[in-house]
């Protein structure tokens, strides 16, 4: 270990070169910045990831049973066990959605699950991300250039290979397919994960297309091929959201999308990877609900801990968030990478008056959660190694059978002072190693 | 009951060609528990390709892609149409129109009319929706052009005025606020001129159409194209097209009684 951190300037190096970098836009401005990599793994052992990966596993299971569900039978609603407001009001629910089936049962295909350890060891979920999530290009490159850098860490010790993962989404793409080629289809080079859409496509064998480069015709997905002659669309892995996906059914004034690609997925003559609609499942409210997903649907206890949540919605839990508002952190269950989150106790007398209006005023709009102390992990920073707090996003790919991908996105928080560690915030990120004894 | 005829048509003209020009054309009535579609002819050019596709509250439409260079673009839809029947619902579960949407969403100018208002209590849902239906109508004046198919209905109420779309809309609010299923419909009433909205609310498991712009009941001078949550759901006609064109559209609908 200690060879590869003698080695992170130059890994980092060869990370800018490959334009591993992050595109944030902040007051209207686009500024690509690198995703500072910290070269001490984070390890996480096998029995311990066992664990891990039998309640994703679950975890993930029970989202697409959801999303059959919400959007064709509504028994979870309909049985009471969700309230119809959480599933129908939030932002992510999509109407174009409804009486839609997705190919094989699948709505989810690539998952990307937000963990955080507590101190006491247990692992919490924090949020589950079933729209876009981005990220395993990051570990999946670090590790090449690590393995490069210092073969003999690799050799030393039982790391589980974690550059399967383009392997295991071409099988997730491949198990849906209509009939034809893959493709990623991305909004362009100033996205903030481009690097990961060409990279993944470079891997996986499939072609990078922005919205312009693909048309429908007579019901069927094409592009024009090298030669120019025409090519038809299997599978369509889409780096775009749901809005923006086609003008025709979403959005009017999305340019980026593809007019009727929604229409031709309905028909079934193409696969959309992830299905559109998913964003109703991976609401923050929604999350609350997860535990109760896994008992209704599959009948079983649920494996992963949701962090002690409450939504101000229910009287008793309203009772508990203004009885604990300096303990607790509040989120805005319409905002996401780490913005709309307060912390109770870092609030003005006044900040704190105008949030419990706001939440009494629209309940429906937030959770509140209890802090988790979760661990720190180290960093080197000028030559030393200082602890900053970090969390995982562990990917699962749904195809055939459900996989988790042996690594993850381990992103830290460079403010020594902060919990936040998205990388829109300026966090860095480390690779996940998992052992296999 | 009463047969219908109508005829539904648009027309662009383009000062400069477009390419590439995406279509959806939400122009196919129908059959409900309200109405059957006895006949029905469409044209529409140019085009490359059509086909037909459904939305997720139901509704069907044509879709399509003109490639090649025009200037002009038609489409003309023509039926006879069975109206003001009693037949068993089409749609039975209203749980989707129970919620507000960001265009029919409660602001404190529909908080304030709601609460002004004296619905007798244990009144059926119907009885309840016609009198929001006359409080709002004391508050909105109809004025063209004073809104757009993004208004909501909190600002139609807030300027105090709009067209049949701000009418429904503030209709679907006040009724969804009441606890009372309720929907935005798209379609055609008898006589000439443009296409109109209205609303219908759920009430003894059965939905009832209330014209609020007219302040009546529907009947049988009413064809339905569509129906959605609100406004944006119903957008009769989307298009995308490349090619840096001024656009001149025409919209002209007749209905009468065969």
């Amino acid at each position: 270990m200690h060879d590869i951190c003698k080695e992170a300037d130059a890994i980092n190096e060869q990370l800018a070169r490959y334009g591993v970098k992050f595109g944030i836009y902040k007051n209207g401005e686009f500024r690509e910045q690198l995703f500072p990599f910290d070269a001490i793994p984070r390890i996480i052992n096998a029995e311990e990831f066992a664990y891990l990966e039998k309640g994703l596993k679950q975890r993930v299971t029970a989202l697409n049973c959801f999303l059959q569900d919400i959007y064709t039978d509504k028994k979870i609603v309909k049985d009471g066990v969700i309230p119809p407001e959480f599933a129908y009001a939030s932002s992510g629910y999509l109407p174009q959605c409804e009486g839609v089936r997705a190919p094989k049962g699948v709505a989810s295909h690539i998952s990307g699950i937000d963990l955080v350890q507590a101190k006491d060891g247990t692992w919490y979920i924090l949020e589950d991300n079933l729209r876009v999530p981005s990220g395993a290009s990051y570990p999946l490159i670090a590790r090449g250039l690590c393995r490069r850098a210092s073969p003999e860490t690799f050799r030393e010790r039982k790391i589980v290979d974690n550059r399967d993962y383009a392997q295991l989404l071409r099988r997730t793409m491949d198990h849906v397919n209509a009939g034809g080629d893959n493709v990623i289809l991305t909004p362009g080079r100033y996205n903030a994960a481009f690097f990961e859409h060409s990279y993944l496509a470079e891997l996986t064998g499939s072609v990078l297309v922005t919205g312009s480069d693909l048309f429908v015709e007579d019901d069927f997905l094409y592009y024009n091929g090298m030669g120019g002659e025409k090519r038809r669309v299997g599978a369509v892995y889409r780096r775009i959201s749901d809005e923006y996906l086609d003008p025709m059914n979403f959005l009017p004034e999305s340019v980026i999308g593809v007019p009727h690609i929604f229409d031709v997925y309905k028909k079934g003559n193409v696969a959309i990877l992830n299905a559109p609609g998913n964003g109703v499942a991976d609401d923050k409210g929604i999350y609350y609900f997860v535990p109760k997903m896994v008992q209704y649907y599959l009948g079983e206890e649920c494996i992963t801990n949701n962090a002690p949540t409450y939504l101000p919605f229910y009287p008793e839990d309203m009772k508990y968030v203004l009885d604990k508002f300096d303990e607790i952190v509040i989120k805005d269950v319409a905002e996401a990478g780490g913005y709309g989150v307060v912390f109770g106790n870092k609030l003005s007398k006044a900040e704190k008056e105008d949030l419990i209006n706001l939440i009494k005023a629209e309940p429906r709009r937030f959770i509140a959660q209890d802090v988790i102390d979760f661990i720190d992990i180290d960093i080197m920073e000028n030559g030393e190694r200082v602890p900053r707090k970090a969390d995982l996003r562990a990917f699962v790919l749904t195809g055939e059978d459900v996989t988790v991908w042996k690594s993850g996105l381990t992103r830290f928080s460079r403010n020594p002072d902060s919990f936040i560690v998205n990388s829109s915030q300026g966090g860095g990120f480390k690779d996940t190693w998992v052992l296999s004894r | 009951m009463s047969e219908l005829a109508f005829e539904y048509r648009m027309h662009s003209d383009f000062h400069r060609p477009i390419f590439n020009h995406a279509f959806r054309l939400m122009l196919l009535p129908p059959d409900t528990g309200r109405q059957k579609v006895l006949h029905l002819e469409a044209e529409i050019a140019p085009k490359s390709w059509i086909s037909q596709g459904q939305d997720g509250f139901g509704n069907r439409y044509f879709y399509g892609t003109a490639v090649e260079g025009h200037s002009t673009f038609t489409a003309c839809v023509r039926g006879t149409v069975q109206t003001g029947l009693e037949g068993p619902e089409d749609d039975a579960d209203p749980i989707l129109y129970t919620i507000p949407t960001p265009t029919t969403a409660p602001g404190p100018s529909a908080i304030s009319l709601y609460q002004s208002v004296n619905a007798p209590d244990g009144a059926d849902a119907m009885a309840r929706a016609e009198c929001l239906m006359a409080a709002l109508r004391r508050n909105l004046q109809y004025v063209p052009g004073v809104t757009d198919t993004t208004s909501s209905s909190e600002a139609a109420l807030r300027q105090g005025s709009g067209v049949c779309q701000d009418f429904t809309q503030v209709l679907l609010t006040l009724c969804r606020m009441d606890g009372i299923p309720a929907r935005y419909v798209a379609g055609m009433v008898i006589g000439e001129g443009k296409t109109h909205a209205w609303a219908e609310v759920w009430s003894d498991g059965a939905w009832h159409g209330l014209d609020p712009t007219w302040g009546r009941r529907v009947n049988g001078d009413y064809i339905e194209l569509c129906h959605g949550r609100d406004c944006r759901d119903c957008l009769l006609n989307r298009g995308v097209y490349a090619g840096p064109a001024m656009e001149n559209q025409m919209i002209t609908v007749s209905v009468k009684n065969v």
